[in-house]
């Protein structure tokens, strides 16, 4: 949709584009478009960057240190960020706790915590989902019981990534069963370190992203890591899934992973043409363009129309499930390339040159694995349908 | 003979049987603790297979084998994908033993041995740019004396570091795409001409890459006529894709069953997730996909008298086109209905997942069935 950048976009846009090339290290680069975890050493490097250039933050408000950007703005740094193959934001910390902070932190609170989650001085990790409760998030159970002037929890919390890489909890916790589930939820913050918390280690099928599941024992927590009022947490977590709007539909990245698909469909020749235009798999590309071309401008539509002041609803759950299949379909894709040697795993870094080709196809095997969550985490996409379903279409 | 359709007595026996032997001796821990180091597989399970007689099932009586059909390879092939067992049996029996058969009296022995678990034979097919050409042989055996020296290049060649033979296509004559002039060689393992560099594939199998290096080859190690390997390579790869196909109908009845199994007890919502009629279409439409996968198999395969027999390669073409699209829906539906809980390694869903999505990029893609099928065309209208 660069088509419709105003003049002023089209400067901001050429300066992004300009310091992604100057100042992304071609190892960082790399890692991003394998799609597997930077690792804490390489996002913490990334982070100190991004922070000495002011933009460690895109979507918070200049008082606490971020961008003050509009969503116009916001959404073409994200554009020219994943063409770039720069990490993102410290996703827990900057599009998530920050924000939580921003809306609903007392200013002790925020002056406590606050400069340590923009500075990454703590990463942060979400805790959310357990075992009994996936879909139906609503139902936790994990119970945070006050005595005096601490809270003490039981339970458990599954499916937080980078946790072992990990500083600090916020989470979800029940605080009252006796009304309805969405009621009785309360939003605790807490460092993993905390006696009576333990980690147990659950390998993905992709066979090298590790997630993990926590158990509460006692685990004491002071009142005053309490965010928001007690037993208001459901609205809270709503606001938290209203903020990924400019994410949800992950056109950027879809378009990055699009462009290296032709790259490397055209690189690999086959007889004596290269592999892109092979009939059957370039029917596949043109269909997933297609798809993504559509799945833009909807995303386009929906985010800048007017008269919706920029507040997307809940048709904007339309875009997770395009934009999940999409990049499944990308990840497929690539991994045809691969072809024959899809078998082969990598477990380094791909090598450089002269087969980068080739070595990033056989990466494509592992993403291709591992992005079945895209379509199950954060809402799955049957939840994503119930929505639509339900409060858009009134069925 | 007029070929049956349908299992007789025998091979419901023969199926029955296998499916405990597999259930008392294998499981997915076994397959992931196997598939980190060469050998990659179980000898002791191998050996437990050949006794009950599973290896040789498909083999003539003359080579040790109970002398069983197309059936009796499904029956097997089948088994091994429900219980994900891991092993050379694929590149061993269905891909070598029509390439055994063609060949000499050595050639004749090896199947002996293969039924009796004494041996193991794989084929390398893959060029590193070949993708799935057969015609696309760059690695020469040129003539020396009596005999040839065979240089070049294999990728991916399955359970290479444990077989004790290998089958090398090389070209005596003519350029890397042409038709003509492959000869097929059979060659003992573990020789100093032969390198190899062995991994773990996606999959959870045992792959390697091959530098051969002069490799010394005599004329008795021809497999059929010497330039005349192609189409005796292609009967053998079509076997094989339909013995694979038969192992994606075990890997997608497992998935199905063990989602439905799921969906009866996992509760969301206060209600189990079987109970949504959105996921319940959804679970109708694998079992269709697998149900008539398996129907799709059967009608191949049992067409298929031994390993001499010729194979349809409109068969092998439609039935793994069929398959290939069953399979990628069969296994995305299962882990996605699993949920989280079907993204971890702990389950087999995520392993029958892999197994089958890798099994779509083996022998042929997508884009080389469409190819052969529209020279289907041509040649018979």
């Amino acid at each position: 949709m660069e088509a419709f950048d105003t003049t002023d976009d089209r400067a901001f846009r050429h300066e992004i584009r300009a310091f992604f090339r100057e100042s992304l290290p071609e190892d960082v680069r790399r890692t991003v478009m394998t799609g597997l975890p930077t690792g804490r050493e390489m996002a913490d490097r990334w982070h100190k960057v991004m922070l000495a250039k002011g933009w460690a933050a895109p979507t918070w408000p200049k008082e606490h240190g971020g961008t003050g950007w509009s969503l116009k703005r916001q959404y073409i740094f994200e554009q020219e960020r994943v063409a770039a193959w720069a990490p993102g934001p410290l996703i827990f910390n900057i599009d998530m706790v920050g924000p939580l902070f921003i809306r609903y932190g007392t200013p002790a609170q925020n002056a406590r915590f606050l400069p340590r989650v923009l500075s990454g001085e703590d990463h942060w990790c979400q805790g959310f989902s357990e075992p009994g409760s996936g879909s139906d998030l609503a139902s936790l159970k994990c119970r945070a019981v006050r005595k005096g002037d601490r809270y003490v929890i039981n339970g458990a919390k599954i499916w937080q990534t980078a946790v072992y890489e990990s500083d600090m909890m916020f989470g979800l916790f029940r605080t009252d069963s006796s009304g309805r589930k969405q009621q009785g939820i309360s939003v605790l913050v807490l460092p993993l370190a905390s006696k009576g918390l333990s980690l147990r280690p659950i390998l993905l099928l992709d066979g090298i992203e590790r997630v993990a599941q926590c158990t509460f024992e006692d685990v004491e927590v002071p009142v005053e890591n309490l965010i928001g009022e007690e037993n208001q947490g459901w609205s809270i977590a709503k606001y938290l899934l209203t903020l990924e709007r400019l994410g949800i539909a992950e056109v950027g990245a879809s378009r990055a992973c699009l462009g290296r698909l032709k790259t490397l469909a055209g690189a690999e020749i086959r007889g004596n043409e290269p592999l892109l235009l092979e009939p059957t798999l370039l029917k596949e590309i043109a269909d997933v363009e297609a798809d993504l071309d559509a799945l833009e401008a909807t995303e386009y539509r929906f985010l800048f129309d007017p008269q919706s002041n920029g507040e997307l609803g809940p048709e904007s759950s339309i875009l997770k499930i395009q934009g999940t299949l999409i990049r499944q379909r990308l990840t497929e894709l690539t991994m045809r390339v691969a072809g024959p040697f899809a078998q082969e795993t990598a477990t380094d870094l791909p090598s450089s040159a002269p087969d980068e080709a080739r070595s990033f196809a056989a990466w494509a095997t592992r993403h291709y694995f591992n992005f079945r969550k895209i379509s199950i985490y954060g809402g799955s996409n049957e939840i994503q349908r119930n929505i639509v379903a339900k409060a858009v279409l009134g069925l | 003979m007029q070929q049956s359709f349908f299992l007789g007595e025998d091979q419901r026996i023969f199926r029955e049987s296998l499916a405990r032997w597999l259930e008392e001796n294998w499981s997915v821990r076994e397959r992931q603790r196997h598939g980190a180091e060469d050998p990659g597989f179980s000898r002791e399970a191998w050996k437990g297979l050949a006794e009950i007689g599973a290896l040789g099932a498909f083999l003539p009586e003359e080579a040790g084998g109970a002398g069983g059909g197309g059936l009796e390879l499904m029956i097997a092939m089948e088994a091994f994908g429900r219980a994900l067992f891991a092993s050379p049996f694929l590149s061993s029996v269905p891909l070598a033993s029509p390439l055994l058969s063609a060949g000499g009296r050595q050639a004749q022995a090896l199947l002996e041995k293969i039924a009796g678990g004494a041996a193991i034979v794989t084929v390398a097919l893959t060029e590193p740019r070949g993708r799935y050409d057969l015609n696309h042989v760059e690695t020469r055996a040129e003539r020396r004396g009596k005999g040839y020296r065979l240089s070049g290049t294999k990728r991916g060649v399955p359970y290479a570091a444990a077989a004790d033979w290998i089958v090398l296509p090389a070209r005596s004559s003519g350029e890397a795409r042409e038709g003509h002039g492959i000869t097929l060689f059979l060659v003992e393992a573990g020789r100093k001409d032969l390198s190899l560099r062995s991994h773990t594939t996606a999959d959870g199998g045992r792959a390697a890459d091959l530098d051969l290096r002069a490799l010394a080859a005599e004329e008795s190690d021809v497999l059929g006529e010497p330039g005349k390997g192609l189409e005796l390579l292609q009967r053998a790869v079509d076997l094989a894709i339909l013995a694979q196909c038969a192992e994606a109908v075990g890997a997608m009845r497992k998935l199905q069953e063990s989602t439905v199994a799921y969906a009866k007890t996992r509760e969301q919502f206060g209600q189990t997730l079987g109970s949504f009629q959105a996921l319940q279409h959804r679970m109708v439409d694998m079992f269709a996909a697998a149900e008539s996968s398996a129907s799709r198999v059967q009608a191949a395969l049992a067409r298929i008298t031994g390993p001499a027999s010729p194979v349809d390669p409109r068969d092998a073409i439609l039935t793994k086109l069929y398959v290939d699209k069953a399979a990628r829906f069969v296994g995305q539906e299962a882990v996605q209905i699993h949920g989280g809980m079907g993204m971890t390694d702990d389950l087999d869903v995520g392993h029958h997942f892999k197994r089958l999505s890798m099994m779509a990029l083996t022998f042929a893609d997508q884009g080389k069935l469409d190819e052969r099928y529209r020279d289907l065309q041509g040649s018979r209208p």
